[in-house]
């Protein structure tokens, strides 16, 4: 996945403004801001680059890579009750640092005094009722505010946490543990599959500018069985989640304006991921590419040229944006062609950056077989 | 005009006062937010950590923790207001839009000493984004970069807030890991997790209230102050509607001859009374909007003034705003619209229910009038005593003070003609001393009682409100003078500069202390220690003292006997009167002060008299304190010089000492102090001038109209004395001599009445407000004033109709009729 902070200067100033204009009943002024205006290109070259292909270590790079300017863990799943009633949900934390390099202590320095900030998305989409809800939170990482560490992996925003094991190398199962006014997720998540290192062995080039890239892996098929709460109800659901892992300095070029993302989980126990970024005319750009995991873990890269992406239904959102909710994917080379349709229209995640974020799930074209579930992520539009 | 005046009047004060009360509630919201509750530490502050928790193990999304303290920069006292800029629910600053789209905000979090201003606090600075300001907290001084400037959906609410990240708010206020408070939004669940959880922490001085309880315990402060407004303000309606009545009386006796003649050629009862109602009405119509508009302009000018005094007596108020409340407005026009009909009715009635001949005879009205005096002077006195009667029960309340000043109002009103009457008759007694001239004037004003008597009586009370207001005044000011004299029992003080709303100011450096122990010429030294403490009363001021010299600061009210003994030994403490009286505590009665570990039950001893503050003052002996705070600071030095040194020799060495330590120490003599002392409190007091000026200005236009109205009409009788041998001159004096006459009655009739109505304001107003007693001071000069004001305004107004009847030509004025 593609992160949403590339570049961090103008977020922040959003930020601020949006902060100082806080609790605005209709949306702040800032949100009619296009993503592709907060991921600029011009990197603040005093961070760390991804320039080149590293060994990815656990649990190590489970943890922050606080030297880069931005960083996500990004969880995505579909899971159902005993009953079969499907619900998907998604929990974000961002971690976004102001400024590169440790600024000059001073004498007397207060301990809010930080140059990190973190950031989390929490949604529930409840299919049956066709709802989606979702939340926000936004704090400072001081005072034991939020964070991230490595042993055990622990990444918390307040009392939205994931927590992994202690003493092993990737400390399944994790704990995630998610609450808002109005709902809540407890879920246990372990892997059954490998790592998938995205991109060039994990090394996700965004565009061929040196240094527009990320570093990026995926937890492909995590097992997820808990407690999901939503309003007045308590559900105990099993299913299977996605992570995505990325972390860097800058990424976008100035002509791409967006993304659409799609994790998908077959029934057959294989994943494809794919994202296809959209130049300023709306075409893929070249640099789009995505991956196949067959059961036992083996990636096969996706290439532009292999795919072909046709929007075939349109939703509008109470802002006049409008977002493709429903997917023609042919993937020739592998036999593929599926539809891929969003489960609920408005998966709208009207937060600090907008963007639709939702569960989805696929059929084959031909036979109108369900084949499997998945999430769908689309930006810029 | 009369009507305009008097409906101005009742705006203006009504919108000032409104618009205070506004301005407070504002300013408690913008520091408070829409937080229902609050949790706070007593004025030791609230550690950092408590606000992780409360996010991170209860998860309470809506807590903003708070710091600010109160600055000065460029000579203006500003609010200094530590803000979360990056956690998005915890700040409810509404409304607010940056107007400064630079990266240079990211400053605001990243950089020490930064801030943020609202447009029209910058403006208020002259300061511009990325300039600089130089910031004093406590005597330290702080350069501030101004990092943004935004404008607000309601920009009174920011003004003279300067905006700080927290982690800046903190560094410049030196309240590292600490917060002023916490405010809460809770939800009924999260309350009833948040209590459980609180009693298991292990920290007696956490208390959770809420918002409302915390409000309130702001706004009793300045209720006292309001109060006293709000009975302004009903004076001036009273005031206002006497001179409305007053005004229109004279507008449908003066026509009543006119009315007879349409009587007489036909026009009912009913088509007459309705028409002057009619007219009444247009007339009361034009005169409000007149007097909402100049009602408007004044409120403005005393909005200013009320602010003045809020923020000598209580607290800085930054906003400024003057909010034009549809209420007071309504106010204004109900009075004076309503007024205006139920004056005009009386004299309509009167006039459609005589007959038709009889009311073009002056000769009748005045008969009937005459007869009934008595029985109005009666009906008068018994009001008068039932006024006074009603204000002496105990524990009167506002508005039955102001029902026993009306009533006592209505009385003198009554009163006065036969008064008049009475002293004119002795004074016509020694007609074979006078000269006719003398004569004609005595007559002239007992004759046309209907009207003289009313402008008299309008004219007195209008006097008497300014001898009721001055005397309470003076009566107050002498008191505090006396009462400063007593309390400043040393030569020379030495205290820390700075004042702060909620914090403790630190102590003198001790260095400094231990030199001017060592100073020649210092008889003793008497050392105190004044901080905020938590009681169950709220947050009181402590005095925690030392007497090495016997204290005469004290002036005791009542105390418990070999108090002085009682009070060395540290067992118990003493407590000011408005205190005592606002909280009924009596003598061993016991108060529970929060001490650093736990609350304690203090024994009161004695009651003392105290001026500086309404909301009360405590006071215990230094090793009391000392076994309870784990304090050695000193906040005040009281020296005492030996009786050979020379005050300003040993002042002076003294501000030598002080000049060595960074801190600002302030160094002044007991007469300084006494003076900027006196200097806020006419300070305070200026509204009350500024009232007192109005009601003489009201007075003025009262006995202008009706002296004006009075002396036209009589343009017939004028023309006959014309006629019959009277020089211009003769007219123009016998004219204006009356008037100064009748001005001179007034003012004298005013001085008893004025008296009254101080007794009742001081009894009302300061006792029952302030809980301050007050001696009471009858001021020659307040009396001869007010006599001199009647006289001259009386003299004057009647220099126009003397200049007009005077020139008149005589013979149309005679053919008439």
């Amino acid at each position: 996945m593609i992160d949403k902070f590339k570049h961090c200067q103008r977020p922040i100033v959003t930020l601020l403004l949006i902060l100082a204009s806080t609790a605005c009943s209709p949306p702040p002024p800032v949100s009619h801001l296009l993503v592709s205006d907060i991921l600029g290109n011009n990197a603040n070259q005093e961070f760390r680059q991804v320039l080149e292909k590293r060994a990815l270590v656990f649990p190590k790079d489970h943890g922050p890579h606080p030297e880069y300017k931005n960083e996500w863990w990004y969880l995505t799943g579909n899971v159902h009750d005993e009953n079969g009633r499907q619900f998907g949900y998604q929990v974000t934390f961002f971690r976004i640092a102001l400024t590169a390099g440790t600024a000059n202590p001073i004498a007397h320095q207060s301990a809010w005094r930080t140059q990190q900030v973190w950031m989390a998305h929490f949604a529930i989409t409840d299919i049956k009722k066709q709802h989606h809800v979702h939340g926000q939170r936004i704090v400072r990482q001081a005072l034991n505010l939020a964070g991230a560490s490595t042993e055990p992996v622990k990444i918390w925003l307040e009392n939205w946490q994931l927590i992994g094991q202690k003493d092993s190398q990737h400390g399944f199962p994790w704990q995630l543990s998610v609450q808002d006014e109005q709902m809540s997720v407890n879920f246990s998540l372990a892997s059954h599959k490998p790592v998938v290192l995205q991109g060039d062995e994990g090394l996700s080039q965004k565009s061929p500018a040196f240094g527009n890239a990320s570093y990026y892996y995926s937890l492909s098929r995590l097992q997820t069985q808990g407690r999901l709460n939503i309003g007045e109800h308590s559900y105990q659901v099993t299913g299977t989640s996605w992570l995505d892992r990325e972390w860097g300095s800058s990424q976008l070029s100035d002509n791409q304006v967006g993304w659409d993302w799609f994790s998908i989980q077959l029934h057959d126990h294989q994943e494809l991921m794919y994202y296809q970024l959209r130049t300023k005319d709306g075409q893929a750009h070249p640099s789009s590419q995505g991956k196949w995991i067959n059961q036992t873990g083996m990636t096969q890269s996706i290439r532009p040229s292999d795919i072909q992406l046709t929007p075939l239904a349109w939703w509008t959102a109470e802002d006049g944006k409008k977002f493709p909710i429903k997917w023609r994917l042919k993937y020739p080379s592998n036999n593929s062609d599926w539809v891929i349709e969003a489960q609920v229209a408005d998966q709208y995640m009207t937060t600090l950056v907008r963007y639709w974020e939702g569960t989805v799930t696929i059929v084959d074209a031909h036979t109108g077989q369900t084949l499997g579930v998945g999430y769908l992520e689309m930006t810029g539009y | 005009m009369g009507i305009m005046l008097g409906v101005s009047i009742i705006v203006a004060v009504d919108l000032a006062n409104s618009s205070a009360q506004r301005a407070f509630t504002l300013s408690l919201n913008t520091l408070t937010g829409h937080a229902n509750h609050q949790l706070t530490a007593g004025p030791q502050g609230i550690n950092e950590s408590l606000y992780a928790q409360l996010r991170l193990e209860l998860g309470l999304q809506n807590t903003r923790a708070s710091v600010s303290d109160q600055v000065s920069v460029a000579g203006h006292t500003l609010t200094l207001l530590g803000i979360d800029a990056i956690t998005g629910n915890s700040q409810r600053l509404q409304g607010f839009q940056m107007t400064t789209d630079n990266s240079s905000l990211l400053d605001f979090i990243l950089s020490p000493n930064t801030a943020i201003l609202s447009e029209r606090t910058a403006r208020m600075l002259k300061v511009m984004p990325g300039q600089s300001l130089t910031l004093n907290h406590r005597s330290k001084l702080h350069q501030i970069k101004v990092v943004g400037i935004f404008t607000s959906d309601n920009p009174a609410a920011s003004v003279g807030l300067i905006f700080c990240d927290m982690a800046s708010a903190q560094e410049i206020l030196g309240r590292l890991g600490q917060l002023d408070h916490i405010n809460l939004t809770l939800t009924p669940g999260q309350l009833a997790v948040l209590k459980t959880w609180l009693t298991k922490q292990d920290h007696p001085q956490l208390k959770l209230i809420t918002s409302q309880q915390k409000n309130d315990a702001i706004k009793k402060m300045s209720k006292a102050f309001h109060t006293n407004l709000t009975a302004m303000s009903l004076l001036a309606v009273l005031v206002g509607a006497l001179l409305i009545y007053n005004c229109m009386t004279f507008s449908v006796l003066q026509r009543r001859r006119t009315l007879g003649i349409l009587r007489n050629l036909g026009v009912s009862k009913t088509e007459i009374f309705s028409l002057i109602l009619f007219e009444a009405l247009c007339l009361g119509v034009l005169g409000t909007l007149g007097g909402l508009l100049l009602g408007l302009l004044m409120g403005q000018g005393l909005l200013r003034l009320v602010l003045q005094t809020v923020n000598d007596l209580y607290f800085i108020l930054h906003v400024s705003e003057y909010f034009i409340s549809s209420w007071s407005l309504l106010k204004g026009a109900a009075v004076g619209l309503l007024v205006t009909v139920m004056a005009a009715s009386i004299p309509a009635w009167e006039a459609t229910h005589t007959q038709p001949i009889g009311v073009m005879q002056r000769a009748l009205l005045e008969k009937s009038i005459n007869s009934n005096l008595p029985k109005l002077f009666l009906m008068g006195l018994a009001l008068i005593g039932l006024g006074l009667l009603l204000a002496k029960y105990p524990d009167v309340t506002l508005w039955q003070g102001f029902f026993s000043l009306s009533l006592l109002v209505l009385g003198f009103t009554l009163c006065v003609p036969q008064t008049v009457l009475w002293i004119l008759s002795r004074l016509l007694l020694l007609t074979p001393y006078l000269t006719n001239m003398a004569r004609l004037i005595l007559r002239g004003i007992t004759a046309g009682i209907s009207r003289t008597g009313l402008a008299m009586a309008a004219l007195a009370l209008a006097i008497a409100v300014t001898i009721g207001v001055g005397i309470m005044v003076e009566s107050f000011r002498v008191t505090v003078a006396s009462w400063l004299d007593q309390t400043l029992s040393g030569d020379i003080y030495v205290s820390t500069a700075g004042r702060s709303s909620r914090r403790n100011n630190p102590g003198l450096p001790s260095s400094l202390v231990a030199d001017i122990q060592q100073l020649p010429g210092i008889a003793a030294i008497n050392t105190s220690r004044m901080l905020k403490v938590e009681t169950q009363f709220g947050l009181i001021r402590l005095m925690a003292i030392t007497s090495a010299h016997e204290p005469k600061g004290f002036n005791i009210k009542h105390s418990v006997t070999d108090f002085r003994r009682k009070f060395k030994q540290g067992k118990g403490i003493l407590i000011s009167e408005p205190m005592a009286y606002h909280q009924k505590i009596q003598l061993n009665d016991s108060i529970k002060i929060q001490t650093p570990s736990g609350e304690k039950p203090f024994i009161v001893l004695g009651i003392f008299y105290d001026y500086t503050s309404s909301q009360g003052l405590m006071a215990m002996h230094r090793n009391l304190y000392e076994q309870n705070w784990p304090d050695t600071q000193i906040s005040v030095l009281s020296i005492y010089r030996q009786h050979d040194t020379e005050q300003a020799t040993l002042l002076k060495a003294i501000r030598e000492l002080a000049s060595h330590h960074p801190m600002a120490i302030v160094v002044r003599s007991s007469k300084e102090i006494r003076q900027a002392s006196l200097i806020i409190f006419d300070r305070t007091f200026t509204i009350t001038q500024v009232l007192r000026l109005l009601a003489i200005a009201v007075a003025f236009m009262g006995i202008l109209s009706a002296l004006m109205a009075l002396q036209m009409e009589r343009k017939k009788e004028f023309a006959t004395l014309r006629a019959i041998g009277m020089t211009q001159g003769e007219l123009r004096f016998m004219i204006i001599a009356q008037s100064m006459l009748m001005g001179l009655l007034a003012g004298l009739m005013a001085i008893p009445l004025g008296m009254l109505m101080s007794n009742i304001l001081i009894e009302v107003i300061n006792v029952r407000s302030f809980g301050w007693s007050m001696q009471q001071i009858y001021p020659f000069s307040v009396m001869w004033q007010a006599l001199l004001i009647s006289t001259s305004a009386a003299g004057l107004a009647g220099i126009y109709p003397a200049i007009k009847s005077a020139n008149a030509v005589i013979a149309p004025a005679l053919r008439e009729e």
